[in-house]
């Protein structure tokens, strides 16, 4: 089983690899390979997520001790301490899933990309692979590793392939997400310093004083280095640019998957490494988080774009996770972590929409719309369930993470009112959501049709399979979210565990 | 006597030196051809076989000649760079039927003979026990690359040539004059001797110390020594280029570090702000200049002046610092040939701007997929061996008793504006499209077969060393003691 963990991150390598010897005529032999590769990886981590739910890898209610599944250590570049660590929980499985989920649906939305086809699926490749890494490392230095390797290839396929101010779009992203970098990289030489170790599970299960005295530091260093991948306020500004002007497969992944590596770090590389450092900072991390969620949809409601109001509406629900995360209790991280994997769907089923919408309309401002329920049932369909999966309503996905991360808003003692004012924000940005949401649904699905409408046709079938499994996949996790949420709080036992020690 | 094992590397040296200035001067043509260029770098390369073969476990010592284990490293990469650079050498050799944009050298034979005493004199460094010794090497190092300098029969070639000498002597007075005041205070030119009579009280030992990091400041072309460099980078032939950015500044590297922990190890947190001073204003100047730059080569230049100040920052730290700088070139030197391979192909039939280089990944997919690797590799991206190479320079500087985290965070995010002109030169490759004056001062690109292979050889070796530790744990178990 460590292999088959290990395949999810060396299968992409390899299909990048044999990628690259395949003449780039042979558009038809590229997108076999690049299906075969996604459905692969998606079959491995079915696979693995069956073998976890048969075998007893829960940690127990209490225990500070992470249990990983599948894991395998061998020491790597060990005169620096890092070893190669790899294993899973309940967490990384059910991101690793959603991962997989999404970069199905992106190669089936790329069907149509002819131009320097081969280069897209290779740098998509490689992406993929760095994410799958950075899901099952578990080692410090890895993992950063993993996530350094996942932001070239977003610069060459925004730079390339992208639309608009594309490379201005990927020159921003790429150096504030370097940007990011370079505080994990103070945080990591602290707790070096420190610990002289990358072992996450070592570090975390270290009361030493030094490392509590580090991680005063070190945690916001980490914290916001991650943060800035998870675009939080002030340095959310890379996301609209990028997200509006990369290809639509790409915009669905780095909206979807890739943003989420942020969340991941923040949880995994911060707040379970340094709970004492967690204490300390979160208050600040509140009030940005909670800037984020009501900032980010309120500029929504001005913008034209639909990428761009997508964006910000991205903005402001991976708010909601730190927001989560930042009331550093057991129902507040839950609720982050399902926020995670359900804006990961919901925003990357609006990215194929728009990307589909788009397609047709030849135009993304929503004034230039109208009327396409008439012409284009199908997709205007999509359109509107993807609206309610975004406003949250019940029986999406986005219900079931979002109310529990306001009931965690809620939830203990009352006397903290940072957290509840916080709370009370972030409530009220439902309404707003719902403001720009409707709008823009109405002036897109409904009213007049545009002059050039006539000409519309729906959805071909290549292009309703990607749009039907994400908006299967939202109203599953809304419907029956049990073993979801069942497979959060497991693996969240050790960090709340730790957070309270 | 018996001879020490591993300084048959250093005798090796020398007699393929002769060898070379001999079979240059006595064989006939056809032969001459074939034994100087390809004996030199075939000799070099089993010469740095020999080194890692013949390693000491423990110093080893002839007279006041004495070969630590830490140097093995340093004298490896030095081998590699000598061999690198006669390779690089091919298209301007006369009589090989090559044409370049700038001329052929002068005498293909002088210039790889003296690439080879040039790499001898960086093995005396390494060997140095005593400050004249030093001196020897550092000069034996130096005086062949005024020569090899002006091997080219244009003005930029002779323009460079006047100017590293001039600036190359200065640098010379400097360490002289340093010395001097080292052994007006230490009593001695033994490095045994002056680590103990060297102490921090000793303001007079203070100016020698300041000056003789001032005369190898000049040597790696650190802040503020370093506005010679983009100016020579880019008059000098390009095999001497590349060998001035990468042996060169190893061997002052191994020099600096030979003084840091023999005779100036008394001198402790001071020495530390110096070099946290050199390395802040390294890499902040070095950024600011490669910021602008529209020469390749100025560019490098000024790239470098950045990537020192990152290996200084690595001497603030504890003992990771010389395993951590010891891998840092190797990976450096790879990076950096890989950039001039590239660009010496593209360079024998067009000035070697950014504007000419436009729209490679269309003409040349190769060359574009090279030069983007190294870029990265430059900038310290995984998996290629720049990320461990520059991460560990990060860590020697965080380590107990050596926190320097400020720095760290400087240094962090001047890695990032490092990475921001890395890019620029990417774009260019690959995304900007050429313009139609571009295109027309274009001809095709031609890639000579050893160099084609060289550049794979080098590809994959960096993309080794990023994901193979094993040269890493070797670097790490000769210089981590």
């Amino acid at each position: 089983m460590p292999f088959l963990l290990n395949c999810t991150w060396i299968l992409p390598t390899l299909i990048a690899l044999s990628l690259m010897f395949v003449p780039k005529q042979k558009v038809g032999v590229i997108r076999g390979m690049s299906v075969a590769g996604v459905l692969g990886i998606l079959a491995l981590v079915v696979s693995l997520i069956i073998a976890f739910l048969a075998g007893d890898y829960a940690s127990p209610v209490g225990s500070a001790e992470t249990t990983l599944a599948f894991s395998y250590r061998t020491p790597w570049f060990e005169a620096i301490g890092n070893q190669f660590y790899t294993g899973v929980d309940g967490f990384s499985l059910l991101m690793m899933l959603m991962a997989s989920i999404i970069a199905l649906c992106g190669v089936l939305v790329s069907w149509t990309i002819t131009d320097r086809c081969k280069e897209f699926f290779i740098l998509l490749f490689i992406l993929l692979a760095g994410t799958f890494g950075c899901f099952i490392s578990f080692d410090l230095l890895t993992f950063f590793l993993f996530n350094e390797i996942t932001l070239i290839p977003t610069y060459l396929l925004i730079a390339i392939f992208g639309s608009g101010k594309k490379e201005f779009a990927a020159m921003k992203l790429n150096l504030m997400l370097f940007g990011g970098s370079a505080l994990i990289i103070l945080g990591m030489a602290g707790t070096y310093s420190a610990t002289g170790s990358f072992d996450m599970i070592a570090i975390a299960n270290n009361q030493s004083e030094t490392l509590g005295s580090i991680a005063m530091w070190a945690f916001p260093a980490l914290f916001m280095g991650f943060g800035i991948l998870g675009s939080v306020f002030p340095f959310h500004t890379w996301s609209p640019v990028g997200h509006a002007s990369a290809p639509t497969a790409i915009s669905m992944f780095l909206a979807g998957v890739h943003m989420k590596l942020g969340g991941y770090g923040c949880l995994r590389a911060a707040i379970y490494l340094m709970p004492e450092g967690a204490q300390e900072w979160m208050p600040l991390f509140m009030v940005l988080a909670t800037i984020s969620v009501v900032y980010g949809a309120f500029i929504a409601i001005r913008q034209r774009d639909l990428k761009y109001i997508n964006a910000y509406a991205s903005i402001s629900h991976v708010g909601l996770v730190t927001f989560g995360f930042a009331t550093l209790t057991a129902v507040g991280l839950k609720g982050g972590v399902l926020q995670m994997i359900s804006h990961g769907f919901v925003t990357a089923v609006v990215f194929a929409l728009i990307g589909c919408i788009y397609g047709r309309t030849h135009t993304r401002n929503i004034d230039e719309m109208g009327g396409l329920m008439k012409k284009i049932p199908f997709l205007s369909v999509c359109f509107v369930l993807a609206g309610f999966a975004v406003v949250g309503m019940p029986g999406t996905s986005s219900f079931v993470a979002e109310l529990t991360i306001f009931i965690a808003g809620f939830s203990g003692s009352l006397d903290d009112t940072l957290r509840l004012v916080c709370g009370a924000l972030c409530i009220s940005s439902i309404v707003i959501t719902a403001v720009y949401v409707l709008r823009t649904v109405n002036s897109v699905v409904h009213g007049p049709l545009v002059d050039n409408g006539h000409e519309f046709t729906d959805a071909r079938f290549i292009e309703k399979v990607p749009l039907i499994i994400l908006l299967t996949c939202i109203f599953a996790m809304g419907l029956f979210p049990g073993w979801i949420i069942e497979l959060a709080e497991q693996s969240l036992t050790p960090v709340v565990t730790n957070l309270g020690r | 006597m018996t001879l020490p094992t591993a300084l048959w590397t250093d005798i090796a040296l020398g007699s393929l030196a002769c060898i070379i200035l001999l079979s240059e001067s006595l064989l006939g043509p056809r032969l001459r051809k074939a034994i100087v260029f390809h004996g030199a770098w075939i000799g070099l390369v089993l010469i740095g076989i020999l080194t890692v073969c013949t390693a000491p476990e423990s110093e080893q010592a002839i007279g006041n000649y004495l070969i630590r284990p830490w140097t093995i490293p340093f004298r490896l990469c030095f081998c590699i760079a000598g061999a690198l650079s006669v390779l690089l050498s091919r298209n301007l050799l006369s009589g090989t039927g090559h044409t370049h944009r700038r001329g052929l050298l002068v005498s293909g034979g002088v210039h790889i003979f003296l690439i080879i005493c040039s790499t001898l004199g960086m093995f005396v460094v390494t060997g140095a026990q005593d400050l004249i010794t030093f001196l020897v090497g550092i000069e034996l190092a130096t005086i062949p690359l005024y020569v090899q300098a002006a091997m080219l029969r244009d003005d930029f070639s002779s323009e460079a040539s006047a100017k590293y000498l001039i600036i190359g002597s200065l640098s010379t007075a400097f360490t002289v004059f340093g010395i001097s005041y080292l052994y007006g205070a230490g009593n001695s030119v033994h490095f045994d001797t002056l680590a103990q009579t060297l102490t921090a009280d000793k303001h007079f030992a203070w100016v020698g110390v300041i000056f003789v990091l001032a005369g190898i400041g000049f040597k790696l072309s650190a802040a503020p020594f370093h506005m010679w460099a983009p100016d020579i980078y880019d008059g000098a032939p390009p095999p001497v280029t590349a060998y001035i950015a990468s042996s060169s500044k190893a061997a002052g590297l191994a020099g600096l570090i030979l003084l840091v922990y023999g005779p100036f190890q008394q001198l402790g947190a001071d020495l530390e702000n110096i070099f946290m001073f050199l390395a802040i204003i390294s890499m902040t100047i070095g950024n600011l200049g490669a910021l602008r730059q529209k020469r390749f080569n100025r560019f490098m230049a000024w790239s470098s002046v950045a990537q020192i100040g990152f290996v200084l920052m690595a001497l603030t730290g504890g003992d990771l610092a010389i395993p951590s700088i010891a891998f840092y070139l190797l990976v450096y030197i790879i990076g950096n040939f890989i950039a001039f391979f590239v660009v010496n192909c593209l360079a024998s039939n067009r000035p070697e701007t950014f504007s000419n280089m436009r729209g490679l990944s269309k003409q040349s997919p190769l060359l574009a997929l090279c030069l983007l690797i190294s870029m990265f590799s430059l900038a310290g991206i995984p998996p290629l061996g720049g990320f461990f190479g520059k991460f560990e320079l990060f860590l020697a500087a965080a380590q107990p008793g050596h926190e320097h985290f400020y720095l760290i965070l400087f240094a962090a995010i001047n890695a990032v504006v490092s990475l921001y002109y890395y890019m620029i030169v990417v774009k260019d490759i690959y995304i900007t499209e050429p313009t139609h004056a571009d295109n027309s001062t274009c001809p095709a690109i031609a890639i000579l077969p050893s160099q084609r292979l060289t550049l794979v050889v080098l590809v994959i070796a960096i993309i080794v060393l990023g994901v193979w530790p094993a040269a890493h744990s070797w670097i790490f178990t000769l210089a981590g003691s």
